[in-house]
């Protein structure tokens, strides 16, 4: 079967086409395409960043991200988890918050800004 | 301490301002970042999702962590004053530039030599497209719901609908959806989506929020709180077609109606503006018309892509350095495929060997190659699979003649064989 997609990788978002007999991808400017094209015809994965409440009401949610992909149909559990967290003290950009997020190995829960505090 | 001169004055923190300040200390001393929020970093700050760096940084980075590598470059002796609050600005006899500004310590008042505007820029405000009906809560631009969600925490409602399919529009739907809310659709007057097609995939499709395209918002209905609103088709002339009007329940409805550059601070210095960009007219060295002013980012004109934006603050400062001779100067002109040229004339008495050129075309081309002409001799060509109004090309073009009279740029489609 030939699957067509749109690489999501980088803003050129080729038109891609994948041949799943002759595990062929065409229409990728870069290499990257093709490794994209074959994970999300297998198993797409996605980014995810959100947002983490705090107790600082000068700042009462601050932005994260999981420092890996994780599979897409695994977002809204991420989601649920990432809501019940309440940061109560100072943090660092790049601090983890929670490793080896969902049992991923080499996903991470990071902060993408500073919790300066009160 | 705020100085009484400058050698260059910086309007606005953001990612241009940041990296004209950067760039601007490798030729000048006594440099000041004015910036009208609390922080460093512009819109950035609010832009929580990734994407950002890719070609900088070489890597997927969200808002506020380019933001703070950004930040992190600017030497400490630049002078940065927050909470600031330009008044006054005034181009002199001898071309310098006063400005008036206050700020939490009081009212300063200093001279630059060189200023540079990086104040970016706004959304089209909501009073600018036309809806009828009442007034009521509920209704905001997607800048807003991205305040709101992601720096105050909030979410605007239940049961959403969005205006317009621009990159804001569509990474608010999807943010909207994660934090649980229900996107019913985004819905486009035009009948392509004027975002990039990789976020209608990850922010649209992956949550099976439905684009619907040639259609537009009639009405909103509800008289405190927004109750609902009526969609319509439009024909290929964008006019209503009353017969298709459907009311549709909802609590929120966030209009993406796309981004024009301030016009502020330009408009105190009589700068000119372009009727296309609705930035202010530049020559290749990033000028406007008044002697020692330059722009960059999205004060200038809108770009796609941070990293962009990064490398004009960088231009801007440098040609801030040079000292330039006597304008003159040339219009640039280009064909019916294309929207519009930035920059929008030649300075032929400062014409350096490599100018950066940036447009934008009309209509979605596929196989096309752009010409540079000079004089109607073709002194650069490139090859394009495709062009999509969206994205805006950025290009550093190679000066083949220094003297010549005309630069066209046109856009043609490529003969089959
Ligand atoms: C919602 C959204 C999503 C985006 N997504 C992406 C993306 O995924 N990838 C990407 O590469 N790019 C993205 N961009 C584009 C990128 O963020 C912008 O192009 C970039 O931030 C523009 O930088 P700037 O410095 O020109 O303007 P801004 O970031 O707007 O900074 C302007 C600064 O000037 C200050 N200012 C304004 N007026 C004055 C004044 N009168 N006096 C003093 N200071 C003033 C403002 O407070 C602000 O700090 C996105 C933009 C938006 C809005
Ligand atoms: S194939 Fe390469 S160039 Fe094309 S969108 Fe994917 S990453 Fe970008």
């Amino acid at each position: 079967m030939i699957h067509h997609l749109t690489c999501i990788v980088c803003p050129n978002g080729c038109a891609l086409t994948y041949d799943d007999k002759l595990d062929e991808v065409k229409g990728n400017k870069c290499p990257r395409g093709e490794s994209f094209a074959k994970e999300e015809i297998l198993a797409p994965k996605r980014n995810l960043t959100a947002l983490v409440k705090t107790i600082y009401s000068n700042q009462p949610v601050v932005s994260v991200r999981l420092s890996n992909k994780i599979l897409k149909k695994d977002i809204f559990q991420a989601m649920k988890i990432i809501d019940e967290i309440i940061i109560d003290h100072p943090m660092k950009l790049g601090d983890i918050i929670i490793k080896d997020f969902l049992n991923y190995q080499d996903v991470n829960l990071i902060l993408t800004k500073d919790v300066k505090g009160e | 301490m705020i100085k009484n001169t400058y050698d260059v004055v910086i309007i606005g923190g953001g990612p241009a301002g940041l990296s004209a300040a950067s760039a601007a200390r490798k030729y000048f001393k006594d440099i000041l970042i004015i910036e009208r929020k609390e922080a460093l970093g512009g819109i950035l700050l609010q832009c929580i999702h990734d994407g950002f760096g890719l070609t900088r940084y070489k890597e997927e980075l969200t808002g506020p962590e380019y933001a703070f590598k950004e930040i992190a470059k600017l030497k400490e002796d630049i002078d940065v004053a927050l909470n600031a609050n330009v008044y006054y600005l005034k181009s002199l006899e001898n071309d310098d530039i006063e400005i008036k500004f206050y700020d939490m310590e009081g009212v300063h008042h200093l001279i630059t030599h060189k200023l540079i505007l990086a104040n970016g820029c706004r959304e089209r405000s909501n009073k600018e497209i036309a809806i009828l009906g009442t007034n009521p809560a509920g209704v905001y631009s997607a800048g807003e719901a991205q305040y709101l969600i992601n720096i105050l925490g909030k979410l605007p409602g239940r049961r959403c609908l969005i205006l317009g399919s621009g990159d804001i529009g569509l990474i608010m739907a999807r943010r909207l959806t994660l934090e649980g809310a229900k996107v019913i659709g985004v819905y486009e007057i035009k009948n392509t989506p004027s975002g990039l097609e990789r976020n209608i995939v990850q922010c649209l499709k992956d949550y099976d929020i439905p684009l619907h395209l040639s259609m537009s918002v009639s009405k909103v209905h509800g008289r405190k709180k927004l109750e609902a609103v009526s969609v319509v088709k439009v024909d290929e002339n964008m006019k209503m077609i009353a017969s298709s009007e459907e009311k549709i329940a909802c609590d929120t409805l966030i209009i993406s109606s796309g981004l024009i550059p301030m016009a502020d601070m330009t408009k105190k210095l009589n700068v000119l503006k372009s009727p296309l960009t609705k930035g202010p007219i530049i020559s290749q060295n990033y000028e406007t018309n008044v002697p020692n002013v330059f722009v960059s980012g999205n004060a200038l004109h809108v770009h796609n892509l941070v990293d962009d934006v990064s490398y004009t603050g960088e231009r801007a400062a440098y040609f801030a350095s040079l000292n330039l001779k006597e304008r003159k100067y040339i219009d640039v002109s280009f064909d019916k495929n294309i929207t519009y040229v930035v920059p929008q004339r030649i300075d032929i008495n400062n014409l350096e060997d490599k100018i950066d050129i940036a447009f934008r075309v009309k209509k979605e081309l596929e196989d096309v190659t752009l010409k540079i002409k000079i004089d109607d001799v073709i002194i650069f060509q490139r090859k394009f699979i495709k062009l999509l109004p969206p994205e805006m090309v950025l290009l550093n073009v190679k000066m083949t003649k220094k003297v010549f009279d005309k630069l066209h740029l046109e856009v043609e489609e490529n003969k089959k064989v």
